[in-house]
């Protein structure tokens, strides 16, 4: 039994919980009985810890100062348990809260509230009063930082998020680039209006293994304070690079990817022009193992990497090149390891001639189709599938080229039936999770999506008056109905996820739903509303 | 050869390599010296060490868990980036509960890393985002909490 399970072998087994996952399965695990409970709590429950809004986040972080005011020495204070904190505060600062979650958080630091912390996560969207208190949330920052530089000594991880900041180059180098962390992923979606904020990236750590930079027009090649490709990271194994509008020299980047042959994870993101890959040359990425990128580097890269690949994300495709990359551009159009694919899919046109767009597919061979399960409507017949939108014949392709799917996250459009979608998913014959996306410049997934109230939030007007001119076939009336259809039609779905953003992780526009079955790929019982989430695999110690 | 005897008085002999993947009879081995005395398992039955010794064998030739405690990755990290579960691992961890509980003690108590990693990641996989009431399910676990009790647990601990 579970419960005959000494404490240090329960903590073994949550250490495999994703992060996302962890806290609310380890509080469901302690719930169960008095005998679990004892197990779990305090120091299991409280290793990992988010903290949602800017209501739970103050609420818990003051209740932990009093906690460490009134300790008696007898019982340790719960947060000094925290290893891993996440504060999520997307929402608008509290009128009867005169301080922000960060003052709070850094007295409680400074009161040696959390003297075991390994990664802090902040996720703020906080653009209340920007111009009176941008200056103020600068010096904010820059004393949040210091403070956990000298009360937390065994930190190793940051990643802060703030797509509203304006970053402010020097408060990063001096505090966070000069630390000595592991880990760093600074998201802050502002433009620089003043050079002098560019980011010295040779002040950066050489212990790094994690580097995400995401922030607009950062110059990577500012002569006087020193290039990311100029840097050398021996232990770098993930390497995410987005929204960074810049050119790019390929034998700067060639040299750099030679340098660190550990990557394991490459996101080279959107609007990162330039040359990232002229050509593939050996020494090249031997480790890759999660591929994020746009057709033109995946056209270079995939040849290569893709027998080894377990994560793919193609961004910018236009009509089949999904398919093509995946049937013609992989050897053997087969990518053996890949769990989680997403694939981003323009709806409008292009007006530049991209390469497999107008791919198909030779029909298969007659053995082929015969160990194959049929699919309604004869997927496999003698003769081209157009496969330019989300249909069963595109679904089926990835089936065939990546049969191992875990998780598939398709942007775009589909036209699709209800019995073609589930049909064609249901060859992924381990499909788990399902993230359908639509983000607001686009038309949405199902043509009825835009109506439902769960989804109001992101979906403009606008799309109404485009959808008049398109035919769907399949028209959920609701997310709820949706999640019902597509899980009954594919038994091994346990959650269904809209989101509004293609290939992210993190993303708190989107809508999500846990299904339970009656039985082990029985039909729905219910559904359960869940935190949306994008592809998770690889990004187990992430949140 | 190894001559291992389980709790129930079962005699395995088995092959040194595969015995040695359980830290605790390559020490026991190397303590006691060349010897054909058994090496009794106090705390494993046969049926538990059958599945033992099943993944032993088809395991035999995996390179060895590295004790590399460097940087920040942490033992999940290490355990993705390392050892990726196959179709025969899936297959193998389908067993009913009890016996995949009982393979983690002894997997525990033999000192298997491996297995013991795989058996944990199996128990994780089985509760992930899963309810306190689906978890009961899976585990046929009675709940002993008076309604007052569960309601303060919960408003007491953050999660989300």
């Amino acid at each position: 039994m579970i419960t005959d399970l000494p404490v240090e072998l329960v903590s073994d087994i949550s250490a495999y919980l994703p992060l996302i996952y962890r806290p609310a399965t380890l509080l469901s695990l302690a719930l169960t009985c008095r005998s679990l409970y004892s197990v779990v709590f305090p120091r299991i429950l409280y290793r990992d810890v988010r903290l949602t809004g800017e209501r739970q986040a103050i609420s818990f972080l003051k209740s932990s100062i009093s906690g460490l005011q009134t300790s008696d020495g007898t019982n340790q204070p719960l947060s000094q348990y925290i290893k891993n904190l996440c504060i999520e505060s997307l929402d608008e600062r509290l009128e009867d809260e005169p301080k922000h979650s960060i003052a709070v958080l850094e007295e409680l630091l400074s009161l040696e509230g959390l003297p075991n912390l390994m990664s802090l996560t902040l996720h703020f969207e906080d653009d209340s009063d920007q111009e009176d208190e941008e200056s103020n949330y600068s010096l904010f920052l820059s004393s949040l930082w210091k403070t956990l530089r000298s009360h937390c000594a065994s930190l190793k991880a940051i990643h802060f998020s703030n797509p509203e900041y304006q970053l402010q180059g020097e408060v990063i180098e001096e505090e966070i680039f000069s630390s000595g962390l592991t880990s760093i992923r600074l998201h802050c979606d502002c433009e620089f209006k003043d050079p002098e904020a560019q980011l010295n990236f040779s002040l950066l750590p050489q212990s790094l293994e994690i580097l995400h930079i995401h922030v607009c027009e950062l110059d990577f090649f500012e002569p006087v304070k020193g290039s990311l490709f100029d840097c050398t990271f021996p232990h770098l194994r993930t390497l995410i690079l987005d929204q960074i509008n810049l050119s790019m020299k390929s034998d700067l980047t060639t040299a750099f990817w030679k340098r660190h042959p550990s990557i394991e994870r490459l996101e080279i993101g959107e609007q990162m022009y330039g040359s990232w890959f002229d050509t593939f040359e050996d020494g090249m990425l031997p480790n890759l193992k999660y591929l994020r990128c746009d057709p033109n580097v995946a056209q270079i890269l995939l040849p290569h990497v893709s027998k080894t690949l377990i994560g793919l994300s193609i961004f910018d495709t236009f009509g089949a090149q999904g398919p093509y990359l995946l049937r013609k551009v992989c050897p053997g159009g087969f990518l053996p390891a890949l769990k989680s694919l997403s694939i981003h899919r323009h709806t409008r046109k292009s007006t530049m001639d991209q390469k497999g767009s107008g791919w198909s597919e030779p029909a298969f061979p007659e053995h082929e189709n015969a160990s194959r399960p049929s699919v309604t409507g004869g997927l496999y017949l003698h003769q081209k599938q157009t496969c330019e939108v989300f249909n069963r014949f595109y679904i089926a392709h990835i089936a065939k080229a990546a049969p191992q799917l875990e998780e598939l996250e398709l942007m775009g459009t589909s036209d699709e039936t209800l019995a073609g979608l589930t049909a064609s998913l249901s060859l992924l014959s381990g499909l788990r999770r399902l993230i359908i996306s639509s983000p607001d410049s686009y038309l949405p997934f199902f043509g009825s999506s835009v109506e439902w109230k769960e989804y109001e939030d992101f979906n403009p007007a606008f799309a109404s008056h485009l959808l008049a001119t398109q035919s769907r076939k399949y028209t959920p009336q609701s997310f709820a109905e949706c999640v019902t259809d597509l899980a009954n039609g594919c038994v091994t779905l346990e959650s269904l996820t809209f989101s509004d953003k293609a290939g992210q992780f993190f993303i708190p526009g989107g809508i999500s739903a846990r299904v339970e079955r009656v039985a082990e790929r029985g039909v729905v019982r219910r559904m359960r509303r869940i935190k949306a989430w994008g592809c998770i695999v690889g990004r187990e110690e992430e949140w | 050869m190894v001559i291992l005897i389980t709790s129930d008085n079962v005699k395995y002999v088995v092959e040194k390599d595969v015995a040695e993947l359980s830290v605790l009879v390559k020490n026991m081995l190397e303590d006691i010296g060349p010897s054909d005395e058994p090496i009794p398992l106090h705390n494993v039955t046969s049926t538990v060490f059958n599945k033992v010794l099943e993944y032993c064998i088809y395991h035999r030739n995996d390179p060895p868990p590295s004790d590399d405690d460097e940087g920040c990755a942490s033992p999940l990290h290490k355990y993705l980036a390392s050892h990726i579960c196959s179709e025969w691992d899936q297959r193998f961890f389908d067993v009913d509960q009890a016996l995949l509980f009982d393979i983690i003690l002894a997997a525990n108590y033999l000192d298997i890393k491996t297995l013991l990693d795989d058996a944990c990641k199996a128990v994780a996989h089985l509760i992930q985002g899963k309810s306190t009431e689906e978890i009961r399910g899976i585990f046929n676990i009675v709940n002993d909490f008076t309604p007052e009790e569960e309601a303060r647990v919960k408003k007491e601990n953050v999660s989300s």
